[in-house]
């Protein structure tokens, strides 16, 4: 089946061309502020949030109150807590994922007696064939915010990661800026989540970074990568959804990890001839 | 800060500052001004409590007392080591503190002020470099390079000499004397004794006790 068949497919393709810029751009940043971890928190979160906004009696097709609510309040919760513990925050959110899993476990037993599972597996794995009109003006709104936000706070998020002992002369606060950027994460991740999926939303913030690393020679050389190999791999993945019939997500991390280890071999040679 | 009446113009005032860093607390009750056009330095051994101060002026680090400050400050840390996790260059590192345009659309807004921060620091052409390529001698030079051209009100140093040569040594001094003549108040922490007696104007001596 070809990618402009059918109408689902054109709106899944859709989807990754909005989806891909909004992960390839927020990418670098993730890596620097080393929140890859929270990301995949993130994505176990979303599951945790849907299961729970199910049992609060939310609609199977627009579960965002508890997806959102819980992603929000545990990105939020971990920042705060991170601020202030003395504790490393990778211990903080291994406990925090342990706890959502927990919790999302319970819960998605309690709500599959009222739905069947494989309802619920599309927002896990990811779904070609769930994605609405809806979905896509939600992800294009989302990205024209992204886009506004980050014209104002870029240069701030990349002060307060990359040179961070500079930062207190130059960012009076520097707690706000920490959060607008989880806010912007969480909501960039659960507005992913039909195309990327759950459980692997975090491959699509950490592999474009990672991969664009290898390429790069500047930060907008760095970013530039970033989404164009998130684009490449989106729609990679999606062309290999549609012909082997396996999950989106799946086929777009596989589509992302063959780019990582092409990034890479082309990093390394060129070193290798300077 | 506004000027008190009858006095010079301040650009730091600490009064009763007790630090705190971790459970301890140190350098109990001290006073330090800084007054615009002077250069103030800071010694003290270690753990006495010079960076710990710098970071609390900055906002970064508890205390108890009162510390007013300008806003308009420059900070050159002691430790400062480029993350490579973002292919950051030099000039993107300094456009990041001189343009409000993303750098993600380049870095021309800043490009001029760059250009003079790299002449400051002795290290005209190196903006295409990769900041984290910079040795530590061309890296402290850029981080004073950067600080200079700020031509802020309060210049904030930690220990700006380490890893300089008898050359970079000998301009920095001339620089801050400059940084003096336009106006800027300069503390200066330091080891350097012989660097501070050459530079500095006043002095507090904060002994391994924290007291002054």
């Amino acid at each position: 089946m070809s990618l402009l068949e059918q109408p689902f497919l054109v709106r899944a393709l859709l989807a990754v061309l909005l989806v891909a810029p909004l992960l390839g751009l927020l990418s670098p940043l993730v890596v620097a502020r080393r929140l890859a971890f929270l990301s995949t928190a993130l994505g176990q979160a979303a599951l945790t949030g849907l299961t729970l906004g199910l049992a609060l009696g939310e609609p199977l097709d627009a579960p965002w109150g508890g997806t959102v609510g819980f992603c929000l309040l545990l990105a939020l919760g971990l920042t705060w807590l991170k601020r202030r513990a003395l504790l490393p925050a990778d211990t903080l959110i291994g406990v925090a994922v342990a706890f959502t899993l927990g919790l999302g476990i319970c819960l998605l037993v309690a709500v599959t007696r009222r739905f069947n599972v494989h309802q619920i597996e599309a927002l896990m794995f990811g779904s070609l064939l769930t994605v609405t009109r809806n979905d896509l003006f939600a992800l294009a709104a989302l990205l024209v915010a992204t886009a506004l936000v980050a014209r104002r706070a870029w240069n701030a998020w990349v002060l307060d990661s990359a040179v961070a002992p500079l930062a207190p002369a130059h960012l009076p606060n520097r707690a706000w800026l920490d959060y607008l950027f989880v806010v912007v994460l969480t909501a960039a991740i659960v507005a992913s989540l039909k195309v990327i999926g759950a459980l692997l939303v975090e491959a699509m913030v950490v592999i474009p970074a990672a991969a664009g690393r290898q390429l790069a020679a500047s930060l907008r050389g760095h970013v530039a990568w970033s989404v164009a190999i998130a684009l490449l791999g989106g729609v990679a993945g999606l062309e290999l959804s549609c012909r082997f019939s396996v999950p989106s997500g799946g086929a777009v991390i596989l589509a992302l990890f063959a780019l990582f280890l092409l990034a890479c071999a082309v990093g390394a040679w060129r070193r290798g001839r300077r | 800060m506004n000027e008190p009446a009858g006095a010079m113009t301040l650009v730091l005032c600490a009064r009763g500052v007790t630090l705190r860093g971790g459970a301890a607390a140190f350098a109990r009750g001290f006073d330090l001004a800084v007054a615009a056009g002077s250069i103030h330095a800071l010694l003290g051994a270690n753990g006495a409590g010079k960076s710990t101060f710098l970071a609390a002026a900055l906002g970064a680090a508890p205390f108890a007392g009162s510390i007013e400050r300008c806003d308009a400050v420059a900070f050159v840390p002691q430790r400062f080591v480029p993350d490579p996790t973002l292919a950051l260059t030099v000039a993107e590192f300094l456009a990041l503190t001189r343009q409000a345009r993303p750098l993600l659309f380049g870095t021309a807004p800043a490009a001029a002020r760059s250009a003079r921060a790299l002449e400051l620091a002795g290290l005209a052409g190196f903006g295409d470099r990769p900041l984290h390529a910079l040795s530590g001698g061309e890296l402290r030079r850029l981080l004073l390079g950067h600080a200079l051209e700020l031509a802020a009100s309060l210049l904030l140093l930690d220990e700006p000499t380490e890893g300089l040569d008898a050359a970079a040594r000998a301009r920095l001094a001339d620089q801050l004397r400059a940084a003096r003549q336009r106006g800027a108040g300069v503390l200066l922490v330091t080891h350097d004794r012989a660097f501070a007696a050459a530079v500095a104007d006043h002095t507090t001596d904060l002994d391994a006790d924290g007291l002054p």
